[in-house]
């Protein structure tokens, strides 16, 4: 597709009506919407309009940082899911003969497989802890604890609840 | 039937033991000590098991010994309780109850801190028949200072290898796992011959316990079960001694 882009006097993008109203028939949108997300503004040219883009790198930039939002949160939700499972793995694969597993170990499992921080596996448990109330079952006592929502744990096991 | 849910709930002497897993867990623990000189029952805090050990100790011919009485958690002062508590019914001539008669427990346990081994042998020589001894709260957390100390004398007890006594130890599920990574020879003997409690009651448990207590109070106990699942035996106790009298519908 063709679309004239030029740029005024004053050094400003600027874009066809005609081209615009092709580009909004396309994508299935009226012009006036599609100029409001580009932030165009019409203005008289000749005997024609032509619509104007004040900031056009800031509606690129803009755009660039909102799908980076929007990527990191589908990340987010996935990492979300999989917690829980790679949670789960963890412990079995750090479960002593009582099926507790001491927590430092989960952790480091955890961050290593969904490369997440420290801070964030605290995080997620103690969502997941309170989500989920009876499938885990922490205790207090160990050499090395992780604290979770103000208390010191060492321990933890899947009750399978 | 009267509300007598105690205020302070901590194990009691005398109380019926409630709940089907706990019965099984005792008829299992029996059948351990009767056949092995050390045997393991491992719990989280709250969860029943002092209250295991008296039924335990009610039922077969017993020693029960709460280790937050002792100063040293060392195979002597075990030895030198173990002497003592024979000694003083025996009417059998031996070193144990000359000792006994002649400086009392200080005399026992000077006895044991020489030779701990010897001590505990001879004073099981006192004992009419197999006799069970019921040590809790013997390592209290893994933290615990005397954490080595003590489970070397548990370990010094597994190799003496005892045909005349069955030592059952409570543990903390923490506890437990640390000596079975810290002491394998040992915790890989423990495996063999360990009890353990459950780690989350069953709302049919909670009903049951509540209701010895108080039967109408079991409709709460449901409740605060299913707010907090992870709740032991004594969190529930408290929390329903706690509450107010109120109804709570439960489907």
């Amino acid at each position: 597709m063709d679309v004239a882009v030029g740029l005024t006097e004053t050094g400003k993008v600027y874009i066809r009506r005609s081209d615009l109203e092709r580009i909004a028939r396309r994508i299935g949108v009226t012009v006036d919407e599609l100029a409001a997300r580009l932030g165009a503004r019409p203005e008289q040219a000749g005997r024609g309009v032509r619509y104007v883009i004040d900031d056009l790198w800031g509606i690129v930039l803009g755009k660039l940082v909102e799908l980076e939002e929007r990527v990191s949160r589908l990340e987010g939700r996935r990492i979300e899911e999989d917690f829980g499972k790679v949670l789960d793995q963890a412990i079995r694969h750090s479960a002593g003969p009582t099926g507790y597993a001491p927590l430092r170990a989960v952790k480091d499992f955890v961050v290593s497989k969904l490369g997440i921080s420290d801070a964030e596996f605290v995080e997620r448990l103690a969502k997941l802890l309170s989500e989920r109330r009876g499938k885990y079952v922490l205790l207090e006592g160990g050499d090395d604890k992780i604290y979770v929502n103000g208390k010191g744990y060492g321990y933890i096991k899947n009750t399978g609840m | 039937m009267p509300c007598d849910i105690p205020a302070w709930p901590v194990a009691r002497r005398g109380l019926r033991l409630v709940g089907r897993r706990w019965a099984e867990a005792l008829e299992e623990l029996s059948a351990l000590a009767s056949r092995y000189p050390l045997s393991a029952l491992i719990g989280r805090s709250g969860m029943g098991k002092t209250q295991l050990l008296y039924a335990l100790c009610e039922r077969i011919d017993c020693i029960y010994i709460d280790a937050t009485e002792l100063p040293q958690r060392d195979l002597a002062h075990v030895a030198a309780v173990v002497a003592w508590r024979l000694a003083v019914g025996s009417k059998t001539r031996s070193k144990i109850t000359d000792v006994y008669r002649r400086y009392g427990f200080q005399g026992i346990l000077s006895l044991a801190q020489g030779d701990p081994s010897w001590t505990l042998s001879s004073a099981l020589d006192l004992a009419q028949g197999r006799l069970v001894v019921a040590l809790d709260e013997w390592i209290p957390s893994p933290e615990d200072p005397q954490f080595f100390q003590a489970a070397s004398a548990l370990h010094r007890i597994r190799n003496m290898g005892l045909n005349k006594a069955g030592f059952v130890v409570s543990f903390l599920p923490e506890v437990y796992e640390k000596l079975a990574s810290k002491v394998p020879p040992l915790g890989n003997v423990l495996t063999a011959v360990s009890v353990q409690l459950p780690d989350v009651l069953a709302e049919d448990e909670a009903w049951e316990i509540a209701s010895a207590y108080c039967p109408e109070r079991a409709k709460l106990a449901i409740s605060l079960l299913r707010a907090r699942p992870e709740a032991t035996i004594r969190e529930l106790l408290m929390a329903i001694s706690a509450a107010k009298e109120v109804e709570i519908p439960v489907e």
